[in-house]
């Protein structure tokens, strides 16, 4: 056991330690089109905030409303792109496109049904966020939803469109 | 790289190829089988109050017809579905079904107990291990398999019956008929039959049906849950070797002694499959 | 196996150090990337609301996910513990206790081919013939264990080929799953099209099972095939997203081992447009149970699910009668409407108002008898069991939701919701019992946000249902006090209406988060219960106790 423990805190420690690429996953745009994530993550060297959410979240919802309150604000100053996975399963991915039209929503919207490209990225609950540098690395995570989260999240992408470091 | 695309293009319509059998009528055959003797025990984990349960005692006399005594069912009313709701006889549910040994083995009200928590109806077929947990559909299947094979032991029983002191005797005598170096043990239940009382039934409206025919129902263990072992695998039983042992009980105040059978099982201890069984009207 | 975890972890911890000597080399770097949630209750006996203790005092539900990744080539396993398993998951006869790696897999892509080797998941369509995923909050898992070949024929034409056995806790079940799936993306196949405004795309899956069992009394069928076909045609704001499914003789334990053949079908038609979304859809289903063991019941071994279409309640009185897909048969149709009262109007104020109306229904179908001497009901195993027209809709009632929600922002500073919801819920059919007779309940919402000005915030939910049925009345509160990083609750949810005891259900609770880490604790009482996730349902008994969470993704 002791071992296990051991080498489990060696991987951890080994991984805390570079930043990580998006892995390739199909997922379906809006109009039933199959796109893959390399394809969509890229920004022109700007970062990248990929939100992992439901139709049915609440905190999601919250979230991505936060998020799209301010997007228009947030591109101009540090050229982000938004990009939102609806983690929806064939009861509710329908209804996702009306559902983000009817938001108002002005990011892209893909819909990733049997949770693959969620299983990929380890997430376990919605919402989680990832922050990405111009190169496509995963510079940044967030679980969870809170209100007035948003300020934290924007002040991360100012310090990762500057080049600086987070922390 | 050509070949590669060829040999995926067959095997995704060899998939397709892959075929679906459809059956005509008739959908049922007739119960044909060969025996040579070996009785097939079934433990059919109840409780008066689960809906479904009827469910699988219609498998178990659906099995009966096929098999006659071929099969011995034990019911073990256990779990919160045996709970009762009081003593009061003019109430539904009031008769409690319930042994030490069912609340041992299924468990009693939420507290799970050797097979953990049950869902119920469940059961196990000619084997006592907790992974062989089977619903009863699965039964007929489970029973096939084993009622052409040839028994390893011979099971008699003594059974005996004093009116005055209310005391059932069973002596049973083990006879091996297969040379084997196997662990077993014994274990003597008393069974009783055609109890006339209270049963939910989610088939049948109203669903609370006052005189529904408990059969099978296990009353009482005459050696405990688990028997007592009568051979270690240290020794290698021959052609012929017999045990025998001898076992008594009180009859319970309202159970109807004519009504009883004694139920003898020998199982290997280390496969927890059931050898044999033998069944036997009390008087 | 524990040998060969340690081995498996030494040797994933050297790989990163000598990845890491060589960090500035990008190109041949792979990476492992994982997360782990361990969920533990201590369990306190509370007779007042049935809440038991447990032997081991307290139950842990954990488990890790690790993916190494390394160009065209990824494999990864996850380890799982339950000592023992958390009440109310399925756990009959402590099948799912243990430890172990049941989950384990690698992959190869290249060009437009990709094989999976071990474990996967696999969704065709939208799941009638075929759905593999897990749930690990309701304890369902029913991934595939075998090989997946994934290819690319053309631009817009893709193949899925499979063979697999399913996971059933611990093992596999008894039946083996080929499956096959081909879609069509007609826009990208032709290149004239790519920018037409009308977009279709076409598919069709097959999927059969092989159980073979020598039954005494039926002539069972040894392979089960179903398949489907879909279409998905879009014209600029409209949508139509159908899928037909057919399975052929399946006896089993969800159909009382009767012979006819299962049909379901699926609509989905949308329209949409900036601020507006309006979704109608209809589904019908007629024995359309199909699992890997025909003798499975409950969550376990399912090949396929069939996805409802009402709405999926995530407050929590609402969410007290979840509705749940009828595979023996149901028919079944939603309509709702999402608009946004633009901004700057009278009832849209400064932000809009977002205000959505859905109304679902669901029935049996029609079955009638084969013949005088057959009953439909109770079904007659070893029959054919009885003949449905196609989309016949029965008189009896299985669920109606009517519900109305406004969310408006007012300022900056303050948010709400408001909700109002009408259930009727067949107790007796969705709960599998009789004589319980239907739930009327009305449900309404309040839901407040204050934020402060230092990303702090304020967030109440008061909810109420009036109810003479079941348990009776509701009522509701929660507040939240929350700061970046930190969020305290405090909930108490009263059965005032229960005849037979008016009980309290209280609970409080805080929990940290930092980055992809989440710490929860809380201690309280949940009611017994139903919880749902995605229209599958677990049975939750009552429990008083406290209840940690850790979950991080690394």
């Amino acid at each position: 056991m002791n071992k296990i423990i051991l080498s489990l805190s060696l991987v951890i420690f080994a991984l805390s330690m570079f930043a990580q690429d998006v892995p390739a996953v199909q997922l379906k745009d809006l109009n039933g089109k199959t796109v893959n994530t390399k394809s969509i993550i890229n920004n022109n060297g700007k970062p990248v905030l990929i939100s992992f959410f439901a139709t049915w979240c609440k905190p999601c919802i919250k979230e991505l409303n936060a998020f799209n309150e301010n997007y228009d604000d947030w591109k101009e100053e540090t050229g982000v792109r938004i990009i939102a996975i609806s983690t929806d399963n064939s009861r509710s991915s329908n209804s996702v496109g009306p559902f983000v039209k009817s938001k108002g929503w002005e990011f892209d919207v893909y819909l990733d049904e049997n949770g693959d490209f969620k299983r990929a990225m380890n997430v376990g609950e919605v919402p989680h966020t990832f922050l990405l540098d111009g190169k496509g690395k995963i510079v940044w995570q967030h679980k969870t939803y809170l209100d007035g989260d948003e300020n934290k999240t924007f002040d991360v992408i100012k310090k990762v469109s500057k080049g600086q470091p987070i922390k | 790289m050509k070949y590669i695309k060829f040999a995926v293009i067959s095997f995704l319509l060899g998939m397709f190829a892959t075929s679906c059998d459809i059956i005509e009528e008739p959908y049922t055959k007739e119960g044909v089988f060969v025996w040579h003797g070996r009785k097939i025990l079934i433990y059919d984990f109840t409780g008066h109050k689960c809906g479904n349960c009827p469910r699988a005692h219609e498998t178990i006399n659906s099995l009966i017809n096929i098999y006659d005594e071929a099969v011995i069912p034990i019911a073990i009313h256990c779990t919160a579905f045996a709970r009762v709701t009081g003593s009061d006889s003019t109430q539904p549910y009031y008769y409690d079904f319930r042994t030490d040994i069912g609340d041992y083995l299924g468990g009693r009200m939420t507290e799970p107990g050797y097979y953990g928590e049950l869902t119920l109806p469940i059961g196990l077929v000619n084997n006592l291990a907790k992974e062989k947990l089977l619903s009863h559909t699965a039964w007929p299947t489970e029973v096939a398999k084993f009622i052409s094979s040839f028994p390893e032991y011979l099971i008699e029983i003594q059974p005996e019956y004093s009116n005055e002191n209310d005391i059932v005797k069973a002596d049973i005598k083990v006879k091996t008929s297969v040379t084997n170096s196997r662990k077993i043990a014994l274990t003597v239940f008393i069974i009783e039959e055609h109890i006339i009382n209270w049963q939910t039934d989610y088939n049948k409206t109203p669903k609370d049906i006052p005189n529904y025919e408990h059969n099978h129902v296990l009353r009482a263990g005459f050696n405990g849950a688990w028997g007592e072992v009568i051979k270690n695998n240290t020794n290698v039983t021959v052609l012929g070797d017999e045990y025998t042992k001898s076992y008594s009980i009180t009859k319970g105040n309202d159970w109807k002694i004519q009504n009883c059978f004694i139920v003898a099982f020998v199982y290997d201890v280390d496969t927890y499959e059931v050898l044999q069984a033998e069944m036997i009207k009390v008087q | 196996m524990k040998k060969i975890f340690t081995l498996f972890l030494n040797l994933a911890g050297l790989g990163i150090f000598s990845l890491l000597a060589q960090e500035n080399t990008e190109n041949n770097s792979g990476q492992i990337t994982g997360n782990f949630q361990t969920d533990a209750q201590y369990y306190i006996e509370d007779q007042s609301i049935g809440a038991t203790a447990v032997k081991e005092y307290m139950l842990v539900n954990s488990w890790a996910n690790f993916i190494y990744s390394n160009q065209n080539f990824s494999a990864g396993f996850r380890y799982e513990g339950y000592m023992n398993t958390l009440l109310g998951y399925p756990n009959s006869g402590g099948i799912n206790d243990g430890i172990g790696i049941p989950f384990r897999w690698a992959m190869f892509s290249k060009d437009d081919l990709e094989i999976t080797v071990g474990n996967f998941y696999e969704q065709f369509g939208n799941g009638l013939v075929l759905r593999s995923y897990e749930e690990k909050m309701l304890g369902i898992d029913n991934a595939l264990d075998g090989f997946r070949i994934k290819y690319q024929l053309h631009k817009g034409i893709n193949l899925t080929g499979l063979i697999a056995k399913q996971r059933y806790y611990w093992n596999h079940g008894p039946g083996i799953i080929r499956g096959f799936d081909g879609t069509i993306q007609i826009n990208e196949v032709f290149q004239s099209l790519e920018e037409s405004s009308l977009r279709l795309n076409i598919g069709g899956s097959f999927v059969s099972k092989f159980q073979h069992e020598d039954h005494p009394l039926y002539n069972l069928p040894d392979n089960v095939a179903a398949m489907s076909g879909r279409i998905m045609i879009r014209y600029k704001n409209f949508d139509i997203n159908s899928e037909y499914a057919y399975k052929f003789n399946d006896p089993s334990l969800d159909n009382s081992y009767i012979f006819k053949p299962g049909q379901a079908l699926l609509i989905n038609t949308s329209y949409a447009k900036k601020g507006l979304g309006i979704v109608l859809s209809t589904k019908w289903v007629d024995n359309m149970a199909f699992r890997s063991d025909r003798n499975a019941s409950l969550t376990d071994l399912n090949i396929n699910q069939l996805p409802e279409i009402t709405k999926n309640h995530i407050y929590v009185l609402p969410a007290f009668y979840p509705y749940a897909t009828q595979p023996n048969g149901e028919w079944g149709a939603k309509a709702e409407i999402m608009y946004k009262i633009p901004k700057n109007t009278l009832l849209g104020g400064k932000y809009g108002t977002n205000v959505s109306l859905n109304y679902s229904r669901a029935h049996d179908i029609k079955k009638t008898q084969i013949n005088d001497s057959t009953p439909v009901f109770p079904p007659a195993s070893g029959t054919y069991g009885y003949n449905t027209k196609f989309f016949s809709i029965g008189d009896k009632l299985y669920f109606q939701d009517i519900n109305f929600e406004i969310s408006k922002k007012w300022s900056k500073k303050i948010l709400s919701n408001f909700s109002y919801v009408y259930l009727i819920y067949n107790y007796d059919v969705l709960r599998g019992i009789t004589g319980h007779g239907n739930v009327y309940a009305h449900i309404g919402i309040v839901d407040m946000t204050y934020k402060f000005e230092n990303s702090s915030a304020l967030k109440t939910e008061i909810q109420h249902m009036f109810t003479k049925q079941d348990e009776g009345s509701w009522v509701l509160g929660m507040i939240e006090y929350s700061l970046p990083g930190w969020f305290f609750t405090v909930f108490d949810n009263w059965n005032y209406g229960n005849p037979e005891s008016k009980k309290h259900y209280y609970s409080i609770g805080f929990g940290h988060i930092s980055g992809g880490t989440r710490i929860q604790l809380s201690y309280g009482k949940q009611r017994a219960g139903v919880m749902c996730i995605g229209g599958v349902c677990r049975n939750v008994p009552a429990s008083n106790g406290v209840f940690v969470s850790i979950s991080s993704t690394f």
